[in-house]
């Protein structure tokens, strides 16, 4: 198909002089004599090419024109044609959004150029996101077969370790007990990351479905402080939930969602605040909204590692994190949930004094 | 009843098998391990069962469903009480966890646990199943 170019032009003598010039080299071009007109062409024919703008035109002007363009495709090309080419307006006119100008009055080789760079600089845009969209969906399927097929022998593992746990204390000793447990920790650790990583890969691949039903979120936090006590112990540090006396109503959340953000903001919590140090969790509800607040007295972030904190794979590298494990999913897991939900997730930390996650949700409460 | 409640053990994956088998003779059952769905059926078809848990992906995607659907399309199944016990639970397009009672049903299901199983709750619903079968 050939590519499509529409031109708008209060001139007729232009219109009619850039449409001959066009269409002789093969391109399918539409014409419109002012800004509205030519906008109203651009929406209800999606897909144009390339767009010819004059830059001063009555009714709506030619920046303007480009600016609407631009918002509805960001794809299209278009160049400014205009008398006063002056370096102020073409520099205003790429702002906007436009790839170049044309200075009248023009010959059709000065016409035909800028056109031709314009559109073979879009189609190479086009194929370049297409292969970084088929790149990222390949990565994402892949991840995903991966941590399935690890998933089912690792569900064997623990189901033969919870096997031996079961046994009585006549078959299994203390000390053989006791690091069978921690295998079974591990197992759980591991469970942990593909779970992460098998969300990421279905919210990247566009699986992922949100099942947002009446949920107590003091029950979801209550699970995950109680999780987290063994671990908190064996630090040891002290594990605050600061529940809400009265269960605040149910709000409407995706159960699954919001339990893998809460884990993952105290799994965190827990692993970066050294022995002796607080980790604390709050819930507050009001018409504003829900607010979950983690916070510790832990090792905290700089000013750069806290921009970054919520990057996909992003780790803090410093010589406290360096012996603690862990992949750089869970804070980028956790953004992407509580966007998905409409919500934000900030942080506040400081180096050596801790850091302090708060996620806010907008009022969904039923 | 008179004899050790019998469970039909539906699953290809030997160690699965052998995990669950553990659970439930620890819990007072006896076992029928079947590898196949078809096999399964022959069992059912052979002898008198008064459970089945199944897994769901074996030789196909859903071969546990097609299990369930047709034992409650027996007339003289239909009252078996069915678990179906799968790995299949993250959210990859094919997310077969039901999501209330209702899908549950349609499901041809009675009960769903993903893996690897919580043996307490296994055995709790495995007995809630067969009390409600035997009752008045």
């Amino acid at each position: 198909m050939n590519a499509r170019i529409l031109v708008v032009d209060d001139e007729l003598g232009m219109r009619e002089g850039c449409r001959r010039v066009l269409t002789a080299e093969g391109y399918d071009v539409q014409i419109a004599e002012d800004g509205p007109a030519g906008l109203d062409l651009f929406r209800a024919q999606p897909g144009f090419a390339a767009a010819l703008v004059d830059l001063k035109m009555p009714r709506m002007g030619g920046l303007e024109l480009i600016e609407q363009m631009r918002r509805l495709d960001e794809d299209v090309v278009i160049l400014v044609i205009t008398a006063y080419a002056t370096i102020d307006t073409a520099v205003e006119a790429t702002k906007r959004g436009a790839y170049g100008y044309i200075p009248k009055p023009f010959t059709p080789n000065e016409l035909l150029l800028p056109v031709r760079n314009g559109l073979e600089r879009r189609a190479l845009a086009l194929e370049a996101r297409r292969l970084r969209q088929e790149h990222e969906r390949a990565k994402a399927t892949f991840i995903s077969l991966v941590a399935h097929e690890v998933r089912n022998p690792l569900a064997a593992v623990e189901g033969f370790l919870d096997a031996v746990l079961g046994a009585g204390p006549d078959r299994l000793g203390g000390e053989e007990r006791a690091l069978i447990e921690r295998a079974r920790l591990r197992t759980r650790a591991l469970n942990d990351l593909l779970r992460d990583l098998l969300s990421l890969s279905a919210i990247e691949t566009g699986n992922f479905v949100l099942r947002p039903a009446p949920l107590d979120l003091r029950g979801v936090v209550d699970e995950a402080v109680r999780a987290h006590r063994d671990n908190a112990a064996q630090k040891p540090l002290r594990l605050v939930w600061d529940a809400p006396a009265d269960p605040p109503p149910a709000v409407r959340a995706d159960a699954d969602a919001m339990r893998s953000i809460v884990f993952n903001l105290l799994d965190n919590a827990v692993k970066y605040t050294p022995a002796g140090g607080q980790v604390s969790v709050s819930l507050a509800q009001d018409a504003a909204g829900v607010r979950i607040t983690v916070a510790d007295t832990g090792i905290g972030m700089s000013e750069e590692e806290c921009a970054r904190a919520f990057d996909e794979f992003f780790r803090a590298r410093n010589e406290w994190t360096a012996h603690i494990p862990g992949t750089g999913l869970g804070l980028s897991l956790v953004k992407r949930l509580v966007a998905m939900q409409g919500g934000t997730v900030a942080v506040q930390s400081a180096r050596g004094r801790g850091s302090a996650f708060t996620v806010s949700l907008p009022s969904t409460v039923l | 009843m008179n004899h050790l409640p019998r469970v039909l053990l539906v699953d290809d994956d030997a160690d699965f098998a052998a995990i669950h088998r553990g659970i439930l003779e620890a819990a007072g059952y006896q076992v029928v391990w079947a590898g196949t769905p078809g096999d399964a059926w022959a069992r059912l078809q052979a002898e008198a069962l008064d459970l089945v848990i199944t897994d769901l992906m074996m030789d196909r995607l859903d071969a546990g469903f097609s299990l369930a659907r047709r034992i409650k399309a027996d007339p003289r199944l239909a009252r078996v009480p069915i678990i179906v016990i799968s790995g299949v639970g993250g959210r990859l397009g094919f997310d077969f966890r039901p999501q209330g009672p209702e899908e549950l049903a349609a499901m041809g299901a009675d009960a769903y646990f993903p893996k690897p199983v919580d043996s307490q709750a296994l055995t709790r619903k495995i007995r809630e199943l067969l009390d409600t079968r035997e009752g008045p």
